[in-house]
């Protein structure tokens, strides 16, 4: 029967790709460890910084003069699109990006700039025909500080020469490992209404003082907090992709798994068919010859 | 035994410090400041600088990068990019970035790039005279 061979090469063919999956999820869980000791470090970071930027806020009964605290007329808007560099991760890339392509259509302004980070989201902006403003590559592999201060830098600095009157970030943040939550959230201005959900860990004390002066504070600390975030961001992304990429694999090395077992249990039927058609073949014409 | 406060010390990389200390000494842009227990609520701006710390009677350093500290009622906060012990620095590597920060200060082409040089050429300095001092 022409059945067996073509089961046995179907066999061979589903037993090497559960070996490509079963190694991908290998490799994204060791990832995943690092990942999170990485998430677990900075999150800390995260939370004291911004606690920290609203105890300014809360406490400087004056407008806060700094140029990152002021709110201009949107004119011009960049988003920050954080994905993975390849697919294989089930939704992950997928979600996000959507959302991005949601925000990035529903925002109301002149003129939108696409940052991306990550191969599939520049590819998939590309696609739309909304040609992404700068690609930053291998950044999502390997979550850096120097970089997340690199393209800081440039972002406040569009910020600075008015080229762009709001930054957001787009990325997945992480709350649990089966918590994948896409997410956007503004960089820049810096507006008390962001930090509505920030828990405050200081009492709330007498106007605070700023040495040497307020401006040169502010000049610090925005940028520490801007880069931070950054980091932060690339850093979930990080988490996410290969939580994400590690269920994808673990379920499809079980999908290999059940496959395996039907073709094997097809192959041994087709097998018995054809011992029992020879079998029956043989007596008959045994039968005829001593007839 | 002196009065103590609680002081923190994070990056975005890792949380560096987090005990009770007698007094801490870092640099602002006018000098070094030290701060003990009961200092008035403050937000100063920091330097790179090698910051000393008091715990129980005994001073330790660390070289630090840029940042700023926040000085609240019993705690202080010092939130920075990078922050290192002696112990954990590469004097070779040190000694690799100030060669580098310098021969870039030479060239020194935007006003933006002299920035980032100079800070870069600041760290080197400052982990290279922490490591010096403490038998390096």
């Amino acid at each position: 029967m022409s059945a067996i061979p073509e089961i046995r090469h179907r066999l061979r063919v589903v037993a090497d790709t559960r070996k490509i999956t079963r190694a991908m999820y290998l490799i994204s869980s060791a990832k995943m460890q690092k990942a999170l000791r990485m998430h677990e470090r900075n999150s800390l970071y995260f939370h004291r910084v911004r606690s920290d930027i609203r105890f300014i806020i809360d406490n400087s009964h004056a407008q806060l003069g700094h140029p990152y605290f002021q709110h201009r007329l949107k004119k011009s808007v960049a988003f920050l699109v954080i994905s993975g560099d390849k697919g294989m991760c089930g939704a992950y890339n997928e979600d996000v990006l959507r959302l991005a392509r949601r925000t990035i259509e529903a925002a109301d302004c002149e003129q939108v700039s696409i940052f991306t980070i990550g191969q599939t989201a520049a590819v998939y902006f590309h696609r739309l025909g909304m040609q992404p403003d700068v690609q930053y590559l291998h950044i999502s592999q390997n979550p850096m500080l120097a970089s997340s201060r690199e393209i800081t830098q440039e972002l406040c600095d569009l910020y600075e020469q008015g080229m762009v009157d709001e930054v957001y970030l787009i990325y997945t943040h992480m709350y649990a490992t089966t918590d994948l939550r896409p997410t956007v959230l503004r960089l820049l201005p810096i507006l008390a209404e962001d930090f509505a959900d920030v828990e405050i860990l200081h009492r709330q004390t007498a106007e605070l003082t700023y040495h040497p002066s307020e401006a040169e504070v502010l000049q610090k600390l925005v940028p520490q907090y801007l880069i931070g975030l950054t980091y932060t961001a690339c850093v979930q992304a990080y988490a996410s992709e290969h939580c994400a990429r590690m269920t994808a694999m673990d379920a499809s090395t079980r999908n290999a798994d059940d496959m395996l077992g039907r073709l094997r249990l097809d192959l041994n039927r087709a097998r018995q068919g054809d011992i029992t058609q020879e079998l029956t073949e043989i007596v008959a014409g045994a039968n005829s010859v001593s007839q | 035994m002196a009065a103590t406060f609680r002081l923190q010390i994070i990056t975005p990389e890792r949380s560096f410090f987090d005990e009770q200390v007698e007094m801490v000494v870092f640099r602002a842009p006018d000098g070094e400041i030290g701060v003990m227990a009961g200092h008035a609520p403050m937000v100063v701006s920091m330097q790179e600088s090698a910051i000393r710390i008091r715990r129980k009677g005994k001073w330790r350093q660390a070289a630090a990068s840029d940042g700023f500290a926040t000085i609240t009622q019993d705690e202080v906060l010092l939130l920075m990019q990078t922050v290192e012990w002696p112990e954990e620095i590469d004097r070779v590597r040190a000694e690799r970035d100030r060669a580098l920060a310098e021969e870039k200060l030479r060239q020194q082409r935007s006003m933006h790039e002299y920035l980032i040089a100079r800070s870069m050429l600041a760290r080197a300095m400052v982990r290279l005279r922490v490591t010096g001092r403490n038998g390096g």
